[in-house]
């Protein structure tokens, strides 16, 4: 371990720095450079840049689009006030539904709107109008398997005429196979803002009951009215029941309270189901009674169809009475491809009440009778329609006591 | 011819080569800790200083791979036993103190000469010691070169160590800490260098008769009684200057 001085040549330690002999240095070295010390000004002009830089990035924090969520409610804030944004029912504008039930029958289509109300959060004053001039889009849609067999569809969200209270609506189509589902409406903001209501709608199918002559005793009035009544004592109240009727002729009349029943005449072979007594229609609650396909066929006296509650008929012959379908106390009733024939009065509308199922009267013959229909009082604004209908031999066709708005457009009327 | 080369063995070899191929001149200093001297190479003339002494001798072998043209050149740092052997660059000048004696720097020529002590000292900062004698005995000028003599008393410096208890450098260019106040750091030698700004500039110490103008309020930056509010680094010293 030795090397040689590159100057004079002498031998010197491994280690050694210097060569004492010639006294030179022979080790390498470097001159140690202090860093250009970094200007202040510099420095500054950075932490200037930064903090404007942070200060920037804090507005466009507080500034930036936001997004609103809420289960059936939203409260939405800007400059000109504060606004309360609510899926509601008609009966309490402020109050959020945040859930919707809907029983459906199978194989049924149902239909519900769902209505967005907006009002001052302060005052609840309607600020509808004013707040959709601040709006550029809304849009709805539900949240729902794609392979779902009977997709919920519902309409573009907007204001509708029969609800003027609702800033916007949605209208629902679904039926029992639909299944539970979340409606989301979004509205984007011209601001940027985006806001979404939600809504949970559950279905809860209806309970579907059908009675047959081979399984249930329904030959004469009074097996009828017996199974009618042990049906309203003990089928659930919301299930739906079908009574379909042989081709037989009942006499004396039957009385359907308690609980609406679906009557089905006969529709195999030739014979009609024929009721030669009154069949009085009473059960309360807000659920519909169908007849179809049976002859209500009188003596020129006496009613052949009351309804107090509600009621519709289709594809029935009503011959004879005094007054053929009478429609009294809190109700609606519906008459649509039937035959009115040989009565005083055909068909007497004289209830009040606003559960309007709907206003056609199409497809329905009225011949021979004294008055054909008489509208006493009817319980909406909505136009009757009287599409397809054949009014012929009548004394008077319509008696419009009430001054109900009519469309008899597509009506005929023979002399 | 050499079997093996320990330190211990460059400690001999040197020593012997010392003794027969240089000379004393004259000694400069001497201590308990050890001896300064001044020797020459017989066959060439040159004058070294050679310090023996006992004691760390970290600073001087790091500084033996630097070259920084305003601190003497180390050339040779051996060790045997403790016993440290230094052979140093003789550096032939006037010293600062014996130039003050004849008048006073001008604002611009302190500023020149100051730098370049700074510089010197960034280099035994940036290396972990404090020179700890920062003072006009110590500061030798050659033409235009400022050099920042002795070593004496430098030192590694340790963070975190409790107290210097040892009273080192020179009264009056010492900083506070250094009599005991807290531990001495690279800020030490700042304070010694605002002093010797001052004296530079008015010949007295900033206690007594503060420079005048920007000089000024440097000196009273550099010597404030608590280091953290001096100059953070020389480097912070010469951006003021």
């Amino acid at each position: 371990m030795e090397k040689k001085c590159p100057n004079c040549g002498a031998e010197l330690p491994e280690g050694a720095s210097f060569c004492p002999h010639c006294a030179q240095s022979i080790n390498d070295r470097t001159e140690p450079v202090p860093p250009k010390p970094f200007p202040r000004k510099a420095v500054y002009a950075i932490i200037a840049v930064v903090v404007a830089a942070a200060v920037a990035l804090g507005v466009w924090l507080m500034n930036r689009p936001k997004t609103y969520e809420g289960l059936g409610e939203v409260i939405y804030a800007d400059d000109d006030g504060t606004y309360q944004l609510v899926l509601a029912w008609p009966s309490d504008r402020y109050q959020p539904i945040t859930e919707i039930h809907q029983n459906m029958e199978e194989g049924e289509n149902g239909r519900f709107p769902i209505r967005l109300y907006i009002s001052h959060k302060d005052s609840g004053a309607d600020a509808g109008q004013l707040f959709l001039q601040k709006v550029d889009s809304v849009t709805a849609e539900f949240i729902q398997a794609g392979d779902n067999p009977s997709p919920w569809k519902c309409s573009e969200p907007a204001p509708h005429d029969a609800m003027p209270d609702a800033t916007l609506i949605t209208l629902n189509d679904f039926t029992a196979a639909s299944g539970d589902t979340e409606q989301v409406w979004t509205i984007h903001m011209k601001n940027g803002d985006t806001i979404r209501l939600r809504v949970t709608i559950y279905v809860h199918p209806i309970p579907t009951y059908h009675y047959y002559p081979e399984n249930a005793p329904m030959d004469t009035t009074e097996d009828l009215q017996a199974l009618i009544d042990q049906i309203s004592g003990t089928v659930e109240e919301n299930a739906v029941v079908y009574l379909h009727l042989p081709a037989v002729t009942y006499g004396g009349s039957l009385v359907i309270q308690d609980r609406p029943i679906n009557l089905c005449g006969n529709t195999e072979g030739e014979g009609r189901t024929v009721f030669t007594g009154s069949v009085r229609v009473t059960s309360g609650g807000s659920y519909v009674s169908f007849f179809d396909n049976i002859d209500f066929a009188g003596s020129g006296s006496g009613v052949g169809v009351s309804a107090s509650a509600r009621l519709h008929l289709t594809n029935c012959s009503i011959t004879g009475w005094k007054t053929g379908v009478l429609a009294y106390g809190y109700t609606w009733v519906n008459v649509q491809t039937s035959h009115f024939e040989n009565n005083t009065v055909g068909f007497h509308f004289n209830a009040d009440g606003a559960q309007v199922s709907h206003t056609l009267y199409t497809g329905n013959e009225f011949v021979n009778n004294g008055t054909a229909v008489l509208l006493e009082s009817v319980p909406t604004d909505v136009a009757m329609t009287f599409g397809d209908c054949l009014f012929s031999g009548n004394d008077i066709d319509i008696d419009n006591r009430c001054g109900q708005s009519l469309d008899v457009s597509g009506a005929t009327f023979d002399e | 011819m050499f079997p093996c080369f320990g330190v211990i063995l460059i400690y001999n070899w040197l020593s012997n080569i010392l003794q027969e191929e240089y000379g004393e001149v004259r000694l400069l200093k001497e201590s308990s800790r050890g001896s300064v001297r001044l020797i020459r190479h017989k066959a060439t003339g040159q004058k070294f200083i050679l310090r023996q002494f006992t004691g760390n001798a970290e600073v001087y072998r790091k500084l033996l791979g630097c070259s920084c043209p305003n601190l003497p050149t180390i050339y040779e740092v051996a060790e045997k036993n403790g016993e440290n052997l230094v052979l140093e660059e003789f550096v032939e000048g006037d010293t600062l103190d014996f130039l003050l004696r004849e008048a006073l720097f001008s604002p611009e020529e302190t500023r020149k000469i100051v730098m370049q002590l700074c510089r010197a000292l960034w280099v035994l900062h940036d290396l972990g010691a404090v020179h700890r004698d920062v003072k006009p005995d110590n500061v030798i000028l050659r033409g235009d070169t400022a050099v920042l003599i002795d070593f004496d008393a430098a030192r590694v410096y340790k963070t975190e160590q409790a107290a210097d208890t040892q009273i080192l450098g020179t009264t009056g260019f010492a900083a506070p800490e250094q009599y005991g106040m807290s531990q001495s750091d690279s800020r030490a030698d700042i304070y010694s260098v605002g002093v010797l700004i001052n004296v530079m500039l008015t010949g007295e110490h900033p206690s007594k008769k503060l420079a005048p103008g920007h000089l000024g309020r440097v000196v009273e930056h550099c010597t404030r009684v608590n280091p953290a509010k001096r100059y953070k680094t020389v480097l912070r010293l010469v951006e003021a200057l």
